[in-house]
């Protein structure tokens, strides 16, 4: 009897054992059908907009077996335990976007998601993707031990546009493509920062609005900057570190709340010394009007150049429809997609970006010169603002996968990790040590998790 | 058929359903657990995450945080609940009212329990209110090496009373001539509780122990509700890095991870078990 209950136990075992190691069925049946994409009730994802044009385009040129399948669940966190636990069992969602709160930098190394290279290399018809027709910069932020596992499809840039007026007005610098450092503001705006003005430094708000304000991005650019995600190493304790945090509570205090209004450029009402500049060519050009400067900040280093990706995407490792998979980074990186995502083809697409096409850019520059601004007059590009900013935007020598400054995106590390202490220090629960503390914790733990 | 195989069948028939659903719900899910450790996205690894894990800085120092709330905590929890049990079998009856008031801690919701800690120990809480009136500056309750005190005071105030009834009925079954004899031997009451009671209540301690140890996994509830996903390092326990790591998708180490704290549990308590079963007066 003993025997006869051992070896069925020993069977029952065995079969679960080899159903569990092996996937090959499942991923058999996937290949044939749609490529699918998770979202939440009332979440707001940059790639829904792109994957919902596609869809169009998928039915207007009679190719439904493409379009993509967008699935939504009730709440984020379904969404999340559908994900962590398909992707457990080796499937889940073929599409990813760069907005959705996982933590791509350890995502990267778990072998989660594909090479794009190696999809594009078995591509063997006459419109190949060819990677060297794009941005070198923003597509190199993809790029992760020598494999493509994101794609980017938009990018914005790290500026700020200033009021020439009040720069003047306050004998602060205002010299065009000025590099705004943590060591250059806290010398150059001491003054400032000092007295008390009836103007601002910039945008602020204790309240979480619909964009965020430019003080919370640049607290997260600045905690970003002194992260090492390489060697897992953070230099929060430093004096560089502790000198801008306090530079940056200067800031806080002489800056003011947020328009009721979404107006980009806040500098031409007289009121804040600095906005957060737009991030496509010819609203910029729209919107100037003489009174703007535009510098490139806020960095460690006058040399760096940051952008940050706007819209990306990256695959699933599992996923084995290569070809639905390429039809749509063809749509997402072609000349047209890339120029109606900038406005040179009106701008139906929901957001403003600079596009990673270097033609579609270098169109935008075009369009831009002959676009009226809001007092109906083409100013063009040959003004000192727009070529400091192009010549930012052609210089640009790093890029980080993530937009901070947004309300719905940000990595999963602002979102998940440092979030709440970072609430907890700008609501004044935590000192500047206490955060510093805490933040050194969190953040190495979760570098080293 | 022959009257034992008939008995046999019987008795497989009644173990079965507990016995299919050990198999469905722990068993197999052990085995695809182990298996999934030795996966790392897709392809096999062997024993690489292992090796990985145990050269990873937070695994390690989630494990020294386990082993030493562990080890204090569980000490500290017996430790007391013995002396407490001893106390009240001083006195001939506990009222039935008492002995549910030992239990209200254990079955009081977590996150109710939290709240009301955090009133009381709170950086603007009861307690700093006390001492700041009484010219003395504040405590950092929650916070650096304190943190980890106050875990290990939350988990011996939930599961005391709980070991105390375990300890109670133990002692009770004590037969009252041991003592007797003591007694009339002239043993002192050191003598007596460490010579008859303890040696004599090493069944009780031994599932006292288990159930202590169950229920140190389960302050992961209030550590988690009071520091979040990512707590000062003194309180950061392996649950936390297992939980991180479910959630950042990492399965290689969750996986990993999750085998190397059983098989130390289990050796730990395969040593008890040894332990238990040479030192048993009882028998």
């Amino acid at each position: 009897m003993k025997r006869v209950l051992s070896l069925v136990l020993a069977f029952i075992i065995l079969l679960s054992c080899l159903y569990g190691c092996t996937g090959e069925n499942a991923e058999e049946q996937k290949s044939g059908e749609q490529l699918t994409y998770y979202i939440y009730k009332n979440s707001y994802y940059s790639l829904y907009d792109l994957i919902d044009k596609y869809n169009n385009y998928c039915k207007r040129n009679r190719k439904q077996e493409n379009m993509i399948e967008i699935t939504e669940f009730a709440t984020e966190d379904e969404m999340y335990t559908k994900m962590a636990t398909e992707i457990m069992s080796g499937s889940g969602q073929d599409i990813f976007s760069l907005d959705q709160n996982i933590p791509y930098e350890k995502l990267f190394k778990s072998n989660i998601f594909a090479d794009v290279n190696k999809i594009c290399e078995k591509d063997s018809s006459e419109d190949k993707i060819d990677f060297s027709k794009y941005n070198r910069a923003i597509m190199d932020a993809g790029v992760i031990d020598g494999k493509r596992y994101v794609v980017p499809l938009f990018y914005g840039v790290n500026t700020m546009t200033g009021n020439k007026e009040l720069l003047e007005k306050y004998n602060l610098p205002d010299k065009q493509g000025y590099s705004l450092t943590y060591k250059n503001i806290e010398s150059d705006f001491k003054n400032f920062f000092e007295k008390r003005y009836d103007e601002y430094f910039t945008e602020y708000s204790e309240d979480v609005s619909y964009y965020g304000s430019n003080y919370d991005a640049l607290l997260k650019n600045l905690i970003d900057d002194y992260i090492d995600y390489e060697n897992k190493t953070v230099m929060f304790d430093s004096d560089e570190f502790r000198n801008a945090l306090d530079m940056l509570e200067k800031i806080r205090k002489c800056s003011g709340p947020l328009w009721e209004e979404i107006t980009w450029n806040s500098a031409h009402y007289n009121t804040m010394l600095f906005s957060s500049g737009l991030d496509d060519m010819i609203s910029m050009a729209r919107n100037q009007t003489g009174n703007e400067v535009i510098m490139k900040g806020f960095t460690k280093d006058e040399s760096e150049i940051p952008a940050y990706v706007q819209i990306g995407v990256a695959f699933n490792q599992s996923s084995k429809k290569y070809d639905k998979i390429l039809d749509f980074l063809k749509y997402c990186l072609s000349e047209d997609t890339q120029e109606r995502m900038c406005g040179i083809k009106g701008n139906d697409l929901g957001s403003s970006s600079h596009p990673v096409l270097n033609s579609a850019f270098e169109k935008s520059i075009v369009k831009a010169a002959e676009t009226e601004n809001i007092m109906e007059e083409v100013m063009g590009v040959d003004t000192e603002f727009m070529q400091a900013y192009i010549k930012i935007c052609r210089s640009i020598n790093s890029c980080s996968l993530f937009n901070n400054s947004s309300l719905y995106g940000g990595s999963y590390y602002f979102n998940s990790v440092a979030g709440e202490i970072i609430e907890d220090y700008k609501s004044g629960e935590l000192s500047k040590d206490k955060f510093i503390r805490k933040l050194t914790s969190a953040t190495q733990i979760y570098l080293y998790e | 058929m022959k009257y034992k195989t008939r008995t046999r069948i019987a008795a497989a028939l009644f173990i079965l359903p507990s016995f299919l659903g050990i198999l469905i719900f722990y068993i197999i899910p052990y085995i695809i657990c182990f298996l999934n450790s030795m996966y790392s996205g897709g392809d096999f690894t062997g024993v690489a995450n292992y090796a990985e894990l145990l050269e990873n800085n937070a695994f390690w120092l989630a494990m020294k945080n386990t082993a030493v709330f562990m080890g204090v905590g569980i000490t500290l929890l017996l430790v007391i609940s013995f002396l407490l049990a001893l106390f009240l079998n001083s006195f001939r009856k506990i009222s039935a009212f008492f002995r549910s008031a030992l239990l209200i801690p254990v079955i009081v919701p977590s996150a109710s329990l939290i709240c009301v800690w955090q009133l009381f120990f709170e950086d603007n809480g009861v307690i700093n209110g006390i001492l700041n009136s009484l010219g003395m500056d504040s405590v950092k309750f929650f916070s650096g090496g304190f943190s980890v005190v106050m875990i290990i005071f939350i988990y011996i105030w939930k599961n005391c009373g709980f070991c105390v009834i375990l300890f109670t009925a133990g002692l009770a079954n004590i037969p009252e001539q041991y003592y007797e004899s003591a007694r009339l031997d002239g043993a002192s009451k050191l003598k007596t509780v460490t010579r008859i009671s303890m040696p004599l209540i090493t069944p009780t301690a031994f599932f006292a122990f288990l159930m202590a140890v169950i229920y140190s996994f389960k302050i992961f509830r209030e550590v988690f509700v009071l520091f979040g996903d990512y707590p000062d390092e003194n309180v950061y326990f392996l649950q936390n890095f297992i939980n991180n790591n479910f959630k950042s998708l990492n399965f290689a180490h969750l996986s990993s991870a999750s085998i190397v704290f059983s098989v130390f549990l289990i050796l730990l308590l395969l040593l008890f078990f040894i332990f238990e079963r040479k030192r048993n007066f009882l028998e």
